[in-house]
């Protein structure tokens, strides 16, 4: 009697300590570690299984973590068949407490994550596929329900491991990497989580596709594996208290399926700038009426691309456009203080067939001028200061300063300006006309180098304003005269797509003014180039090298500063 | 004697006598058979692991849809409400989904559309614009800001913990005409089968489909294909509701199966849960009755619904007749 009473004693204690602790089920559990209850919270845990029987088409692990830790994950599946793991536990949402790490390397299985909840910090994971990641965060238990790093691969044998939906209620802290496959969903929008931080941002990798990125704020490089990579489709991201900081590289922006909601592939940000460089390597197609709409959207005002920041489509921005439809980008008022670069692989002079609207003022290729893409007249200043240039960049007549002027304008209006130049081209503050371009230009015979002030990309020609009587005036050309070598040209370069034009210092290294008595007309210089020629100025920040990078377009620019209070008929022109 | 017979009708006044309950378009399918037995945690495994259950029994009739919510249906629901409060985030993706859009930034016109060829495709919303949804039907599709925060559940009961989770009321109102289905409600119209092992003799499915064994993955129309469920990522178009007619609950009940995953209305385990797979989740799991999902947070996106109701009955007009009675004569002296 008394050893049956210990008995019962015993065993109501295992029962007890079930509740409590972890337990691990195998099923089938044959050739495995073995079914297991009680394990202490927190422990590390050990899962093997070498099943090569037959009458299952999968084993199944579950772990049970109740409401406590789970330690370093380790599981070793070398069956003969798939293996899929599911962590769980009996907390809020069927959650167990934080899990160390999650690691499945060494097996020849094919192994599945098809779900794993915590309401605690899951660490590194290293699985194959993975279904369903969902850590909660619980303020009561102090669970912060964030996620570290993820990284999917294929065991050995092959196949393609994909990610497809990792939730974290508290943030995504680690790189998401599934370089064999695809990544469904990354998401995070609790009341404080993000995805990466701004002192931390994170890699999200794919090698076939990223369907949507979604969080207060987004702090991510989002590539194909190598991190260089234009190999994945891109969906969309949205952030909804915040910035989008960091980059993405894609083939393309593809509306895909993701569960049964077609998710028309974009960027919506709410809260914050669109603080990233993206670069897609195909085309950008906008098409209202189809279901694989694509549009950029930046939401809040005061919010914008910012400067220094550029959006890359290699191929074409082409769409529909009337005054009814939706815009391909939709921006706030001086949201474009940026660059957006249009046929950056060159294939397409007539690519920019979509809408692009800041405040209100839509720019495409079936609008009237100052609207008309892609060469509109609207200022970038109008804009945010930024532009959008369609590869081969065009000079922007009226941008520039002053403004192309082949017929003559007020005087009392438009007028030089005053630039400090820099010491590798003489120094001083100088007058000086500021060119503007539609996109980055730098000095093809410079290359990415400093420009160089011995190499001159342009051609300054000038013709007398005034008729000297009865002899020739001096300093008086009659006809277009080269006069490049009076002139020190300064490609500023960068994203400032600018080109300085000065005269050169005196004898004594003092500035000179610009006469108003001449008319100025700024032609390209040509430089050898494949048996041809090609402009010497080039359009930057392409997909070329700068060797071959596409040339510069829409000069001459002129510069007249005939005034409306003189009376004078300009001679006939000797060309 | 001249009697006067008095008629006293009366029409449908509440739930006892029968009421109206409209369709609003929606394809309903009756489940009966109540009192059905439920399925046991010792019959499966994963009530027994996630220590739930039972599950199914289900003691009324009730009606639920027989398609999920669709981006089309979605998009009437999205006008009246945001024009019932103008206030409303319209790029709210847990109120309009990602596939219904709108055509103007006017708050008198928002021109909203679902994006063509996902009309019929499930829309994918968060659990409180479901549960709004719900509250809309039962007054009536009233546009005014109150139609969509009670009715069916008291949206003011809902608050959010400083650790991003809700809590709230998730149980529908008493009186309620329509609500999202209990665990109880969807796996018995889901699995339920009154006649699984013959006449009378009911028992449960283990799938959605009608059957022990997980649906075939497979695009429709394929031959032997059953399931939308884990066909992702090999698949880039929307595949609309009822795009498997054969996959049938034995209710007549589609698209258990893949699809999207779908709301229930109780949060079982204290957050909005969800039943079915969807193009990501393998079938095998996910379609199991015993299996339960758990989305997080009700103000994302992620998963659809479709509708339980009360089951609408005649009008009956209930008739007293031949109260004959004397009319007093009055005596001229």
């Amino acid at each position: 009697m008394r050893g049956m009473r210990l008995l019962a004693v015993g065993l109501a204690y295992l029962a007890t300590f079930a509740a409590w602790g972890i337990s691990i089920t195998i099923t089938p559990s044959a050739q495995s570690s073995g079914n297991q209850t009680g394990i202490a919270a927190g422990s590390d845990l050990t899962i093997t299984t070498a099943f090569t029987g037959g009458g299952y088409s999968e084993v199944e692990i579950v772990i049970n973590g109740g409401t406590g830790a789970i330690g370093d994950i380790s599981i070793v599946a070398t069956s003969n068949i798939p293996v899929s793991v599911r962590i769980i536990g009996t907390g809020t949402g069927g959650t167990c407490g934080p899990i160390d790490s999650i690691d499945t390397s060494g097996s020849t299985a094919s192994v599945t994550l098809f779900e794993v909840k915590s309401g605690g910090h899951i660490g590194t994971i290293y699985s194959g596929n993975i279904q369903s990641i969902l850590s909660l965060p619980v303020s009561g238990n102090g669970w912060p329900g964030t996620v570290g790093s993820i990284t999917v691969a294929p065991a050995s044998g092959g196949h393609t491991s994909s990610i497809f939906s990792v939730n974290a209620g508290g943030g995504v802290l680690g790189n998401i990497i599934a370089e064999s496959g695809s990544i469904g969903q990354i998401v995070s929008t609790g009341t404080s989580g993000t995805i990466g931080m701004s002192s931390t941002p994170i890699s999200i990798r794919a090698l076939t596709g990223i369907g949507l990125v979604q969080s207060r704020e987004v702090y991510a490089d989002i590539s194909g594996p190598s991190g260089n990579e234009f190999g994945p489709t891109f969906t969309y991201l949205s952030t909804s208290h915040g910035p989008f900081v960091g980059s993405i590289k894609a083939a393309n922006f593809s509306s895909v399926v993701l569960n049964s909601t077609t998710y028309a592939a974009g960027i919506d940000i709410t809260g914050g700038d669109l603080d990233a460089d993206i670069t897609i390597a195909g085309d950008y197609t906008f098409d209202p009426n189809s279901s694989y709409r694509v549009d950029v959207n930046v939401l809040s005002s005061g919010r914008a691309i910012p400067a220094g920041r550029t959006i890359t489509i290699g191929g074409g921005l082409y769409g529909s456009n009337s005054e009814e439809t939706p815009v391909a980008f939709d921006l706030p008022a001086n949201g474009l203080e940026g660059q957006i670069i249009i046929n950056a692989a060159n294939s397409d002079p007539d690519s920019w067939t979509a809408p692009i609207r800041v405040d209100g003022i839509k720019l495409d290729n079936a609008r009237s001028q100052p609207h008309t893409a892609p060469y509109y007249d609207r200022l970038s200043s109008e804009l945010g200061g930024g532009s959008v240039g369609l590869v081969p960049y065009h000079l922007h007549k009226t941008d520039c300063v002053p403004y192309d002027s082949a017929e003559g304008y007020n005087c009392m209006e438009v007028t030089t300006v005053l630039r400090t130049w820099p010491a590798s081209h003489g120094g001083e503050e100088r007058e000086t006309i500021v060119l503007r371009h539609y996109g980055p230009v730098f000095d093809g015979e410079d290359g990415s180098e400093e420009d160089d002030p011995a190499t001159n990309p342009l051609i300054i020609k000038r013709r007398g304003l005034v008729l000297c009587s009865p002899t020739p005036c001096e300093e008086y050309e009659e006809c277009w005269t080269d006069r490049s070598e009076r002139f020190d040209v300064y490609v500023v370069g960068g994203l400032t797509r600018e080109v300085w034009i000065a005269m050169k210092l005196d004898e004594e290294d003092e500035p000179q003014n610009i006469s108003q008595l001449h008319r100025y007309k700024v032609e390209l210089r040509d430089m050898a180039y494949g048996g041809g020629t090609r402009t010497q100025l080039r359009s930057g920040m392409t997909f070329f090298d700068d060797t071959n990078a596409p040339p510069v377009g829409g000069y001459p620019y002129e510069y007249n500063p005939y005034c409306e209070f003189f009376s004078y008929s300009p001679p006939n022109q000797n060309e | 004697m001249r009697l006067t017979t008095l008629i006293i009708a009366f029409a449908a006044m509440a739930p006892v006598l029968g009421q109206p309950v409209p369709d609003y378009g929606l394809d309903w399918r009756t489940i009966g058979d109540p009192g059905n037995v439920a399925a046991q945690p010792a019959d499966y495994f994963w009530l027994q692991v996630m220590e739930f259950g039972p599950v199914g029994r289900v003691d009324y009739e009730f009606r639920m849809n027989q398609f999920e919510m669709t981006n089309g249906r979605w998009v009437e629901f999205v006008d009246s409400y945001t024009r019932a409060n103008p206030a409303a985030n319209v790029s709210d993706l847990s109120l309009t989904g990602l596939s219904v859009r709108r055509s103007s930034d006017d708050p008198q016109n928002y021109g909203w559309y679902a994006i063509p060829g996902t009309e019929n495709v499930a829309v994918e919303i968060g659990w409180f614009s479901a549960a709004r949804y719900a509250n809309w039907l039962h007054n009536g599709k009233v546009t005014a800001s109150w139609a969509f925060e009670t009715g069916a559940y008291d949206m003011s009961s809902f608050y959010q913990l400083p650790g991003g989770l809700w809590e709230g009321n998730s149980q529908h109102l008493p009186g309620a005409l329509f609500w999202l289905p209990s665990w109880d409600e969807w796996t018995k119209s889901m699995h339920w089968d009154p006649n699984k092992s013959g006449p009378g003799q009911g028992g449960y499915w283990l799938y959605p489909h009608s059957s022990d064994s997980r649906p075939v993955t497979g695009l429709p129309g394929e031959p032997g294909a059953q399931t939308s469920g884990g066909l992702w990522p090999n698949v880039q178009y929307p595949i609309p509701v009822g795009s498997y007619p054969n996959s049938q609950s034995p209710w007549g009940l589609l698209d258990g199966s893949g699809g999207s995953s779908e709301y229930l209305g109780y949060w079982v385990d204290g957050v909005p849960d969800t039943r079915g797979s969807n193009r990501g989740l393998s079938p095998s799991h996910w379609d199991r009755l015993d299996y339960l999902g758990t989305t997080g947070f009700p103000d994302l996106p992620m998963a659809t619904f479709r509708l339980a109701s009360v089951v609408p009955s005649p009008v009956t007009l209930i008739v007293l007749v031949l109260i004959p009675f004397r009319r007093r004569r009055t005596c001229v002296e």
